[in-house]
């Protein structure tokens, strides 16, 4: 059937409401088999087995562009989220995709989950102290953790996070590591040791927590001076004692030394140029620019080079048809799907965000008994089923 | 006292390592290639900081360094590219070391086990 004649079928379709929700008509691909198994290792791969999740990042740059690009401020998470990378990119600091080949170039960081945590407040000093004092470098993880514990930690016990203390703490993250990548990971040898010290397990059960404290402690053991909550120090004190000997020797002269921050020669960072999120657009790629670009890599001739030699077809039976289905004929196999989450359904329905034009096709097998039965989207049929018996004035009066 | 060395091959590759005891790093090169695999530059100082450094010549030299294609997943080796000599290894490093302050030092230049 031509795109044109569903395009008019669909038109034809009667837009009213259904009074009663079993005679709804959703869009169902299906496949007509008896196989449970097939429908079994379809619901594995729709739901994540064989799929490429969404990544966090693909995420915050969708939020970034509806905002910047659409111009489309409805939603107050995605602008808050725009605003919070604004912040940072303010700060020359950059959200890039893990994996990514910008990760060479400076102010570029990965962990979106973190960052998303984070307080406007939060990132604006993480990221401005990135900038003051390591401008040449990519952010690690262990800065957003740092400071989200320090700003909260000093706000809490309504002391001021000195300008003198985070140079001094920049001072010692250069003398003694050269920044937060290298101390990062002494920090978690020294937690290592420390924990199957104290514990005598092999088992390690790293604590986020240990970054800031690990870098106070031994802010402390070098002779710095400023003002720090307890609740900060409270945390495992002793075991900045498994940093490496040749470090904590230094301590034993002048140790103020290794407080005092080095100016590095701040060079233009590319990434203001090319920060894809700034430079985004509604540009397009054709399916065969995507083709070219894939069959040429070595993966993809490695795996057609298998379909050769396991004489793989392309089977055009086995495609899958489309319908459209009443929501009544469907039925949900209790074993293949998982239980209905009610609280998820709930939030499909949000008046905020339901919009009939997200609504996924339904996934089906057909047996030869006629039966349609789901493999994917149960909780889109019935939050359609549950809005319809709502809305209907037959059954409203039931809805309490 | 810790150790970052440039190692070369016979043909010209360069590559980069860190190691506590450099002579066994040089007898395990040669060792693999059958060969006198020469340090140019050994540098040494402070564990951490050699780490570091290691670590930004690996980011930031992302696209010089020499990769072997894998079936799942390509293997970043420690060697560069052809075309990038010693004489451009050793001059990032110096210039990393001096640019961002940190503490390593060169304490032996061209150098293979069997000067010991």
């Amino acid at each position: 059937m031509s795109v044109d004649k569903i395009e008019k079928k669909l038109d034809s379709i009667d837009l009213k409401l259904p009074e009663n929700w079993k005679n709804f008509e959703v869009q169902c691909q299906y496949i007509e088999t008896d196989s449970w198994a097939f429908a079994r290792r379809a619901f594995s791969y729709l739901n994540g087995k064989g799929k490429k999740p969404q990544s966090k990042y693909h995420l915050l740059r969708n939020a970034v562009n509806i905002v910047r690009i659409d111009k489309d401020t409805t939603d107050e998470e995605e602008v808050a989220i725009e605003k919070k990378v604004a912040i940072a990119e303010n700060n020359q600091c950059f959200p890039v995709e893990e994996n990514s080949q910008l990760l060479k170039y400076p102010g570029v960081f990965t962990n979106i989950a973190t960052f998303n945590q984070m307080t406007d407040e939060e990132v604006e000093i993480a990221t401005s102290w990135q900038n003051k004092y390591f401008h040449y470098e990519p952010i690690h993880v262990g800065t957003f953790f740092v400071f989200k514990n320090l700003v909260r930690e000093f706000e809490g016990s309504k002391m001021i996070l000195s300008d003198k203390l985070l140079e001094e703490l920049a001072g010692l993250l250069q003398t003694l590591f050269q920044g937060m990548k290298q101390y990062s990971e002494s920090c978690k040898e020294a937690y290592n040791l420390w924990y199957k010290n104290r514990f005598r397990s092999e088992k390690l059960k790293w604590n986020d927590d240990a970054y800031v404290a690990g870098l106070l402690h031994l802010y402390q053991k070098f002779g710095g001076k400023e003002s720090i909550p307890p609740s900060l120090l409270g945390f495992v004190e002793d075991f900045i004692n498994f940093f490496d000997d040749d470090l904590l020797e230094l301590a034993d002269n002048n140790p103020e030394e290794f407080l005092k921050y080095e100016e590095v020669t701040r060079k233009p960072n590319p990434m203001v140029k090319i920060n894809p999120l700034k430079r985004a657009s509604n540009k397009v790629v054709s399916i065969e620019d995507r083709m070219n670009g894939l069959v040429k890599t070595k993966a993809w001739q490695n795996t057609m080079k298998a379909w050769k030699k396991e004489n793989k077809v392309f089977n055009m039976d086995r495609r899958p048809k489309v319908s459209m289905v009443k929501l009544g004929d469907i039925v949900i196999d209790c074993n293949i799907q998982r239980e209905l989450d009610e609280k998820h359904c709930a939030k499909i329905a949000d008046p905020k965000r339901f919009d009939p034009a997200l609504m996924q096709v339904l996934q089906c097998i057909k047996t030869t008994d006629g039966k349609f039965i789901s493999t994917d989207g149960q909780h889109t049929a019935t939050v359609l089923a549950g809005i319809f018996y709502s809305l209907s004035e037959k059954t409203k009066l039931e809805v309490k | 006292m810790y150790h970052l060395y440039i190692v070369e091959n016979p043909k010209g590759r360069v590559g980069f390592g860190i190691a506590k005891d450099y002579v066994e790093r040089n007898q395990f090169y040669c060792g693999h290639a059958g060969d006198i695999l020469k340090f140019p530059v050994v540098y040494g100082g402070l564990r951490s900081h050699a780490k570091a450094l290691e670590k930004t010549i690996k980011t930031e030299l992302y696209d010089d360094i020499w990769t072997i294609e894998k079936e799942n997943k390509d293997w970043k080796t420690e060697w560069l590219i052809k075309g990038k000599n010693r004489k451009f290894l050793e001059s990032y490093i110096n210039n990393l070391i001096e640019d961002r302050h940190i503490k390593l030092k060169i304490i032996t230049r061209d150098y293979d086990f069997t000067q010991e």
